[in-house]
C-alpha cells in the first residue's frame, strides 16, 4: 500500500494538532 | 593575519556588537509588547483579520490561537508545495513529493527548517518566497510572544489573562522582525548576497561540462532565515554557498543576526518585570554557556591535529567540510551558536565536526535551545529552569521557593516537569524506534557511533526547532519525513502549552514580598546554580546516548 499520498498526510496533520489539542484540554481538566 | 587570530578579532568584534545592542534593543522589544498605542497599519489589519485588539486572553485560549493558526499554515504551506508546477516562477520545478511537502511544512511553521530538500533544485521562487519565507517570520513571532506571554504571567496578578495572540504577533512581526530585516538584508546584500528573479542560466565549463548557476531573492530571505532562528537556506549547502554568504564579513554578521534578539530578550525581560538586573542573571547564564560552547568546539576543531592524525594537523585543524573561505575557527563559532540558538544555518558541515567538537554541538542542542536559544523559545526556556532552579535551592533550606514575588507550589513543578520531560521523551523514542526497526535502519549509513549520533542529532534537532543535520542520514526516507514531522510538531507546540498552562498559574497568584529568606535570583550564586541544573538536567537525561555515539568515537 502506498502511503505516500496527500490524504495520508492531511490526516497526520489532524491527528497531530488533535493530540495537541487533547493535551490542552487535559491541562484545562487538571486546572479544575 | 593567522587564522586562530582572525578568529579571535571576530569573536571579540561579535561580543562587542551584541553587547552594544543589549540595552536599546531589549528595551524596544519591552515598549513593543507593553505599550496600548497600535501603528495605522496594525489597526487596518486587525480590522480585516476582524480581531478585537482590546480582547485579552486567558492562557488555553491564547494556545488553542497558536495551534490553530499553525494548523492553517501547515496545511496551506503543504497545498503551496504540492501544486507548485501551476505557479509562476517555479522555475521548471515539478510538484514537491506529498512526505517531502509535509515534513517541509511542518518544519518551517514550527521555525525548524529542517530541509529534506536542496532548496535550489526542489522550490521555486515563489514557494521559497511566499511559502517559507512567510513561515520563517510568522514561526519566529509565534515563539517570541510565548516568551511575552510568560513574562506576564510574572508582572500580572489575581488574573487568568496574559494577552491577545493576534495582536502580539502582528506588532512582532510589524515592529521587530520585518525592520530589522530590511536593515540586515540590506547589508547582505551590499556585502555580495545576491538579490535578483533572474532564470537559472546554464553555462558552458572550459573542461566542456554544463553547470547551471541559480539565482533568487537570497538577501532578504538570508537576514530572516539567520535573525528568526529559522535555519533554512535557499541552497542546499546554506551560509557555506557564496551566495547566501559572500565573505569572512557576512559570516561573522549572520552570526551576529543569529544571536541578537535572543542575548536581548532578556533585557526585554528585565524591563517588563521592571528589575534590569533579573535580566542580567539570565543573560549572563546564556552567554557562559555559549561561550563554553564556542570555546570547546573551537579547541577540538583546531586541535584535532595533535597526537597523531597528520592531515589535520598539517592543516592546523580538521578542514573536511569546513568552507575554505572562512576557516576553522569561523566554522567552530557558527556551529556553536547555531546550535546555541535554535537557527540550524550551517557555514561548515557538522557531520565533519571531530568526534567530541559534534558531541557538544548535539549537547548544545540538548540544552533545549536556552543559551540563548531559538527567538522566544529560548527565553521561556530558561525562565522554566530558573524556576526549576529556585525550587531546587528552596528544597535545600526547607521554603517554599519564589521566583519574582510568584510562589512555586506543587501545580507550577507540574508544569516545569511536563515541559522538560517533553523533549527527552519524543527524541529519544523516535530514536530508539528508528535504530529498532528496519526503516529507521534502513537509511543509517554509517555504522557504530557515528551512526548513534547522527539519529540523535537528527531527532534532538528537530524536537528542539534547530533544524541543522549531520549529513550521513538518509532522512529523506520516508521513515524519516513522516516521523520527523510529528517530532517537530510536539517537540515544538507541546512544551509551548506547558509554557503556558505555567505561566497562567503564575498570573493567577497574588504576589508575595520578598523576605529575609527568599533567595536572591539576580546574583552570581543563583547564575551558577541555573548553569549548574541546566548541565545535570542535560547530562542525566542523555548521557547515554551521548556516551554511546560521540564520546565513544571519540575516545575510539
Amino acid at each position: 500500500m502506498n502511503f505516500n499520498t496527500d490524504w495520508f498526510y492531511i490526516v497526520m496533520t489532524i491527528v497531530a494538532f488533535g493530540v495537541l489539542w487533547l493535551i490542552v484540554k487535559g491541562v484545562e481538566r487538571f486546572e479544575r | 593575519m593567522s587564522s586562530a587570530a582572525a578568529g579571535w578579532l571576530q569573536f571579540g568584534l561579535l561580543v562587542a556588537a551584541l553587547a552594544a545592542c543589549y540595552v536599546p534593543l531589549g528595551n524596544y522589544m519591552a515598549h513593543i509588547f507593553t505599550t496600548d498605542k497600535d501603528w495605522k497599519i496594525e489597526r487596518f489589519l486587525y480590522r480585516l483579520m476582524g480581531i478585537d485588539r482590546r480582547a485579552d486572553h486567558k492562557w488555553s485560549t491564547y494556545v488553542k490561537s497558536i495551534l490553530a493558526f499553525s494548523l492553517v499554515s501547515v496545511l496551506f504551506l503543504y497545498l503551496l508545495q504540492r501544486i507548485q508546477d501551476h505557479l509562476m516562477l517555479s522555475e521548471g520545478m515539478t510538484n514537491v513529493p506529498p512526505d517531502t511537502a509535509w515534513n517541509t511544512a511542518d518544519s518551517f511553521v514550527t521555525n525548524t527548517n529542517w530541509q529534506n530538500y536542496a532548496g535550489e533544485s526542489t522550490l521555486g521562487y515563489v514557494v521559497q518566497m511566499s511559502g517559507l519565507a512567510v513561515q520563517q517570520f510568522m514561526s519566529a513571532a509565534v515563539g517570541l510572544v510565548v516568551a511575552i506571554a510568560m513574562i506576564r504571567g510574572f508582572i500580572r496578578a489575581k488574573t487568568d489573562r496574559l494577552g491577545n495572540f493576534y495582536v502580539d504577533t502582528t506588532r512582532a512581526v510589524i515592529r521587530l522582525l520585518i525592520p530589522l530585516s530590511i536593515v540586515g538584508g540590506l547589508v547582505l546584500i551590499a556585502s555580495g548576497a545576491i538579490q535578483n528573479f533572474h532564470p537559472y542560466e546554464t553555462y558552458t565549463t572550459l573542461s566542456g561540462a554544463h553547470q547551471t548557476i541559480p539565482g533568487g531573492p537570497v538577501g532578504s530571505m538570508e537576514a530572516i532565515k539567520d535573525m528568526g532562528n529559522n535555519g533554512g537556506g535557499w541552497f542546499n549547502t546554506n551560509s557555506a554557498h557564496p551566495f547566501e554568504d559572500p565573505t569572512p564579513f557576512t559570516t561573522v554578521f549572520e552570526i551576529f543576526l543569529l544571536l541578537l534578539i535572543p542575548f536581548a530578550t532578556p533585557r526585554a525581560f528585565g524591563k517588563m518585570v521592571k528589575d534590569n538586573k533579573q535580566g542580567y542573571a539570565l543573560v549572563a547564564v546564556m552567554v557562559i554557556i555559549w561561550m563554553l560552547a564556542v570555546g570547546g568546539i573551537s579547541f577540538f576543531e583546531a586541535h584535532y591535529g595533535l597526537g597523531g592524525a597528520t592531515a589535520a594537523h598539517l592543516a592546523h585543524g580538521a578542514t573536511e567540510g569546513v568552507e575554505t573561505r572562512f576557516g576553522t575557527p569561523a566554522c567552530s563559532l557558527f556551529a556553536a551558536s547555531t546550535t546555541v540558538t535554535s537557527t540550524g544555518a550551517v557555514n561548515c558541515f557538522h557531520d565533519s565536526l571531530t568526534p567530541f567538537g559534534g558531541g557538544i554541538a548535539l549537547f548544545d542542542i540538548a540544552l533545549g535551545e536556552i543559551a540563548p536559544g531559538g527567538i522566544g523559545a529560548g527565553m521561556y526556556g530558561i525562565l522554566v529552569l530558573a524556576i526549576v532552579t529556585v525550587f531546587v535551592a528552596g528544597l535545600m533550606v526547607g521554603r517554599t521557593p519564589e521566583y519574582l514575588g510568584k510562589k512555586i507550589r506543587p501545580v507550577e513543578m507540574k508544569y516545569a516537569a511536563l515541559y522538560f520531560l517533553t523533549l527527552p521523551v519524543v527524541i529519544l523514542t523516535a530514536a530508539g524506534l528508528s535504530i529498532g526497526t528496519h526503516q529507521g535502519q534502513a537509511a543509517i549509513f554509517n555504522p557504530g557511533p557515528h551512526g548513534l549520533t547522527e539519529v540523535v542529532y537528527a531527532f534532538a534537532s528537530m524536537a528542539n526547532n534547530n533544524g541543522s543535520a549531520f549529513a550521513g542520514l538518509g532522512s529523506a526516507a520516508m521513515w524519516y519525513q513522516t516521523v520527523g514531522g510529528f517530532v517537530m510538531l510536539f517537540g515544538r507546540f507541546a512544551p509551548e502549552i506547558f509554557a503556558l498552562g505555567l505561566a497562567g498559574a503564575l498570573a493567577r497568584q497574588q504576589p508575595v514580598p520578598a523576605s529575609a529568606g527568599t533567595i536572591s535570583t539576580k546574583s552570581p550564586l543563583f547564575v551558577g546554580m541555573v548553569i549548574a541544573v541546566v548541565l545535570v538536567l542535560v547530562g542525566l537525561t542523555y548521557f547515554p546516548a551521548l556516551a554511546l555515539g560521540p564520546i565513544a568515537e571519540g575516545l575510539h
